[in-house]
């Protein structure tokens, strides 16, 4: 077997990193590869809320309440209904407006987050997040055979983390046929393929250190959610970032800084990951169904073994 | 044409005779060498001499001499040593799948 064709590219506000291996359905690992990367930046340009003119920006500046979108757009708004569901509302792809007011306004990609790295942001009374009275996601509502997506005015839809892990997992599809396979969209990742063999995923340090974690993943998606990176120093001086708690508006500090999750899917693992790190420390682990891996505020890891969250549940 | 068969006839006649006497040329040193083994080695018991380590030694002297002689014990057989034909497997080594880093997004 041929090694690993590999792309790595700037996309999502990131860094995107394409692994396929092996060949099926007469193409070739690299041309899947080259393939993919095509589909990661086109979806980029259609998704970027700092893109005026991308079809997100059009759809959250569309007056009328039913707008008819793309098939990849009417799938990202699908899933920020469903990721408030799993999370009873604490991911909430609904809070735009609320993150632009909390100052990230631009996009960061190809800066320096401003905290600098190794430092994250920390609060003298780490609380978890809840949910928010208004529930935006729970009013977006998607017809698939019209192709149109619904939803009040005022109600606009924030791709952010969600569509990274959907866009992991659409390419995944495409390349399931291939002997090995890793999509990496900015940390949301899905593995896979037919050879079955595991794959190393290994989970970065908050602070920039070497890796807390190392797991192996031969099929299933990976995703991390921190507070250490697309931070910022906000207006009143205090130390910002992108994960906000729904119910002020304002970036959540539960005492977890970084949160892993493992899950069949790279979306449900991006919906996991800030779930867990969202609900603080005496649930976080309850919200790792599959397993991952948790880094607190004062510097501990704590591995999540997905037999011991079900043994709890079932105990519980 | 006379002198010729004359002279061969009487050449003949010596070898044949040497032939006939045990005068071999090239068998002559072998017997002889054999005689006087055999013959040292009886003679020791034969001379009545007390000493039992010098008579041993002149016996297995003896011996030496005459087992040096032999020539199936000279020429050891040569063994063909066997070897295994086992062709070595090739196993084809797949290289691992790449590291995928996760991290803050």
């Amino acid at each position: 077997m041929s090694a690993e064709a590999h792309r790595s590219f700037a996309c999502f506000g990131g860094t995107a990193t394409l692994h396929v291996a092996g060949s099926a359905h007469g193409r070739r690992a690299d041309a899947a590869a080259g393939e993919a990367e095509a589909r990661l930046l086109e979806a980029h340009e259609r998704l970027s809320r700092f893109i005026p003119g991308s079809e997100l920006c059009r759809l959250n500046t569309d007056s009328r309440r039913t707008v008819p979108v793309s098939g990849l757009l009417l799938e990202v708004a699908a899933a920020a209904r469903r990721a408030g569901l799993l999370s009873g509302g604490l991911v909430d792809a609904t809070l735009r407006r609320e993150i632009e007011r909390a100052g990230y306004d631009e996009s960061l990609a190809g800066k320096r987050d401003r905290p600098g790295p190794g430092r994250v942001p920390a609060s003298d009374s780490p609380r978890p997040a809840s949910a928010s009275p208004n529930r935006g996601w729970s009013r977006i509502t998607v017809d698939r055979r019209a192709g149109t997506v619904s939803r009040p005015p005022g109600v606009e839809i924030d791709s952010g983390g969600i569509a990274k892990g959907l866009l992991a997992d659409l390419v995944a599809e495409s390349l399931s046929g291939h002997a090995d396979y890793a999509v990496d969209c900015c940390g949301d990742v899905r593995v896979g393929g037919t050879s079955g063999r595991p794959r190393r995923v290994l989970v970065q340090d908050p602070a920039g250190g070497e890796p807390v974690h190392e797991l192996a993943v031969s099929d299933g998606g990976v995703a991390t959610s921190g507070i250490g990176r697309r931070s910022w120093i906000a207006d009143d001086g205090r130390p910002a970032h992108h994960l906000l708690d729904p119910s002020t508006g304002r970036p959540a500090y539960t005492g977890i800084v970084q949160a892993t999750a493992l899950a069949p899917t790279a979306f449900l693992a991006e919906v996991y990951s800030k779930y867990a790190l969202l609900s603080g420390r005496p649930l976080a682990r309850e919200r790792l169904p599959y397993g991952g891996v948790l880094v607190l505020e004062e510097g501990g890891v704590e591995v999540v073994d997905p037999r011991a969250v079900t043994a709890g549940a079932a105990a519980a | 044409m006379a002198i010729s068969v004359v002279a061969f006839a009487l050449l003949w006649g010596i070898v044949f005779v040497q032939m006939a006497t045990g005068h071999d040329p090239v068998l002559s040193n072998k017997p002889k060498a054999t005689a006087s083994g055999r013959e040292e080695a009886r003679s020791g018991p034969a001379d009545g001499i007390s000493d039992g380590g010098e008579a041993a030694g002149a016996r297995a002297a003896a011996a030496e001499a005459v087992e040096t002689t032999e020539p199936e014990e000279a020429e050891p057989e040569y063994a063909e040593p066997e070897y295994a034909e086992t062709e070595p497997e090739y196993v084809e080594v797949e290289p691992e799948p790449a590291p995928v880093i996760t991290g803050q997004s």
